[in-house]
């Protein structure tokens, strides 16, 4: 037991995480494989891996759809400019509830979660009847709108988090070296968390990005997002090929990858240095 | 000039208050520390200066001129705090320019301005470092040199030696005082040490539940301290005290205690505080005023058991016990009794300090 120990303790960690891992990558690398393989390959038993058969024509058949990359233009117009709007009022919001002595602020911050606890389907309607009364429905905006209201209580509850760990000193001193309290939020607070900042604005773009129902409803011919056209796809235009809806499914899949490539770096950063103050 | 004038200054949070109707005068070139123990208002009291925190009631005053309700940065304060609060997300350079880049200096006099200050603080070849690679020391100084680069009116330091270690703390102690001989600047300094007080200040503010108890020199506040709660925060070993009645009988002054009967010749009339006849004391006395002797000798004193010594090397401590009462003397190293002798202890009357048992405040 003794001599064993020492290789136990790796053996299983290891078989845990490659258990977990073949979880969650497996049905990306199925579809990534379905997406370079004709769909005779793969629907017959047992599916069958013919690598001179590989090709990139389904990709090019999906990125020659104009719906289709307009509708990844439409999630990333949409997703980008939530992730902003997130962003920017989450941060006005989270740093005085962080900060200073906002009456009733835990009120406020439960309210604001528990809204969120009511299940998408039951807003539904309310808010078609709100963007069809405010002429949204169908534009960008009334879908930027939507998301935003739906992941702000999220981002603000993030934020004021990472700026509570903040030590209060550190915007004092960039107060007496002569930043109003907005400067200090600016030049010091956020600088000081752009880890934490960073992993929240990656948290609102996939949010967005990924959104499906309200994209559905909300959305019919101008503003559809990538999520609804990929079902639509499924079900009418491509319906002869497999291989083409897995391929625009990976298109689709590459947008949240890249930006986490991107930001990974402060992310990382972050995690390796440690927060010190 | 830079004479910081505090009036009636008060702090409430909801219904605690935190800081109650403090004045002080705190004179141009002066070094002056508010000293108390956590949670006296001593710290809420210094950001009320510096504008971190909003005054309740009162007003502050900077060479004359109310500054109540102005900016932090434009009263020309500048803060040393104490976790040192670098910007942990720039070299040491840039947290050194950081203010006078906010001012809109031109580059080089930034340049030249931080760079006089990094060495004056020797910190000249750590100007690329990040704050994460120094040590506390260095981050002190970078702290110091942050707070300096900006020529303030006035220096807030914030119980800024209370994270290095002991032998770190008593050398940066002596470079503030040499800094603070050198600039001449304004110095407000709060503390819970007060051995950190009296070394440094020329006046200190004892303070205890958002009061300053006595306000004065240094010397005067050892010397004379004028509560029963300062006596015994400041100065170490803790003054000893005896409680009793004092009275003046058939031209002595007596103090009549559990298992005591002090007496002291009298010279002339009773002194004021037996104004009114005999009342509840205690008496206190410093352990370099009190003398030991041979046993048996009881006028002016009594004789006891040695019951602790505390050799410093220079000097060594006595602790004498009789019944309930503790006193310590100091006494050379060499002339040091033994644990379990008896020994005498006397206390010039000259040096008691006697504070009222009902209001504690000093009565001679």
């Amino acid at each position: 037991m003794s001599r064993a120990s020492p290789l136990i303790r790796p053996v299983t960690v290891y078989a845990l995480v490659a258990l977990v891992l073949l979880w969650t990558v497996a049905p990306v690398a199925w579809i990534a494989t379905m997406s370079v393989q004709p769909e005779i390959n793969y629907v017959s038993v047992p599916p069958r891996l013919r690598l001179e058969q590989t090709s990139l024509r389904w990709y090019a058949a999906t990125l020659a759809s104009p719906e289709f990359v307009g509708a990844m233009r439409t999630s990333a117009l949409v997703s980008m400019a939530t992730m902003l709007l997130c962003l920017t009022l989450g941060t006005l919001a989270a740093y005085p509830l962080a900060r200073l002595n906002v009456p009733h602020r835990n009120l406020y911050l439960t309210l604001s979660v528990t809204a969120r606890m009511v299940p998408a389907m039951i807003l539904i309607i309310p808010m078609f009847l709100l963007l069809r009364s405010l002429q949204l429905l169908d534009t960008h905006l009334g879908l930027i709108a939507v998301y935003t209201a739906f992941l702000l209580p999220y981002v603000i509850w993030m934020l004021k988090n990472f700026f509570e760990q903040v030590p209060y000193a550190l915007e004092a001193a960039a107060r007496m070296d002569g930043c109003s309290r907005l400067g200090a939020l600016v030049r010091v607070i956020i600088p000081v968390t752009a880890p934490g900042v960073v992993a929240t604005a990656v948290f609102a773009f996939i949010g967005a990005w990924n959104e499906f129902l309200f994209g559905l409803i909300l959305s019919t011919r101008l503003a559809v997002p990538v999520t609804v056209k990929l079902s639509s796809l499924v079900s009418t235009t491509f319906h002869s090929d497999t291989s083409l809806v897995a391929a625009a499914g990976m298109l689709a899949l590459l947008p949240p990858v890249l930006l986490v490539f991107v930001l990974n770096r402060f992310i990382v950063r972050g995690l390796v240095e440690g927060m010190k103050y | 000039m830079s004479r910081v004038e505090l009036r009636a200054l008060s702090k409430t949070f909801g219904p605690v208050h935190a800081v109650r109707d403090v004045s002080l005068d705190i004179p141009d070139h002066s070094f002056v520390t508010l000293l108390g123990p956590s949670g006296c208002g001593k710290t809420t009291t210094l950001n009320m200066i510096a504008g971190l925190e909003r005054v309740s009631r009162g007003e502050i005053l900077l060479d004359g001129r109310p500054i109540t309700g102005w900016a932090p940065h434009e009263r020309g304060m500048a803060m040393v705090f104490q976790n040192y609060a670098l910007y942990p997300h720039m070299n040491v350079f840039d947290n050194i320019a950081f203010a006078l880049k906010l001012q809109r200096r031109p580059r080089d006099e930034i340049d030249r301005r931080v760079r006089a200050t990094a060495e004056a603080l020797e910190l000249g070849p750590l100007l690329g470092r990040r704050i994460a690679q120094l040590s506390g020391g260095q981050q002190q100084r970078v702290a110091l040199a942050r707070a300096m680069v900006k020529e303030p009116r006035v220096f807030l330091f914030d119980e800024p030696l209370s994270n290095l270690d002991a032998g770190l703390r008593t050398r940066m102690r002596v470079e503030i005082k040499r800094l603070h001989q050198q600039l001449r600047t304004t110095s407000i300094f709060v503390t819970h040490d007060q051995e950190e007080a009296m070394i440094l200040s020329d006046f200190v503010a004892v303070m205890r539940d958002g009061i300053v108890v006595q306000y004065g020199p240094a010397q005067e506040i050892y010397r004379r301290p004028s509560h029963l709660y300062v006596a015994t925060f400041i100065g170490k070993p803790r003054m000893g005290l005896v409680a009793g009645q004092l009275r003046a009988a058939a031209g002595n002054v007596e103090l009549v205690a559990e298992g005591l009967h002090l007496r002291w010749p009298l010279d002339g009339p009773p002194p004021p505080a037996l104004a009114a006849g005999e009342r509840e004391v205690l008496l206190g006395v410093r352990a370099e005023d009190a003398r030991l002797g041979p046993p048996g000798a009881e006028r002016e004193g009594f004789t006891g058991e040695v019951e602790l010594l505390e050799p410093l090397g220079s000097d060594t401590y006595v602790e004498v016990r009789r019944g309930p009462h503790r006193l310590t003397a100091r006494v050379e190293p060499d002339s040091a009794p033994r644990i379990g002798d008896q020994v005498s202890i006397r206390i010039p009357w000259g040096r008691v300090h006697l504070f009222d048992a009902a209001s504690e405040r000093r009565v001679n």
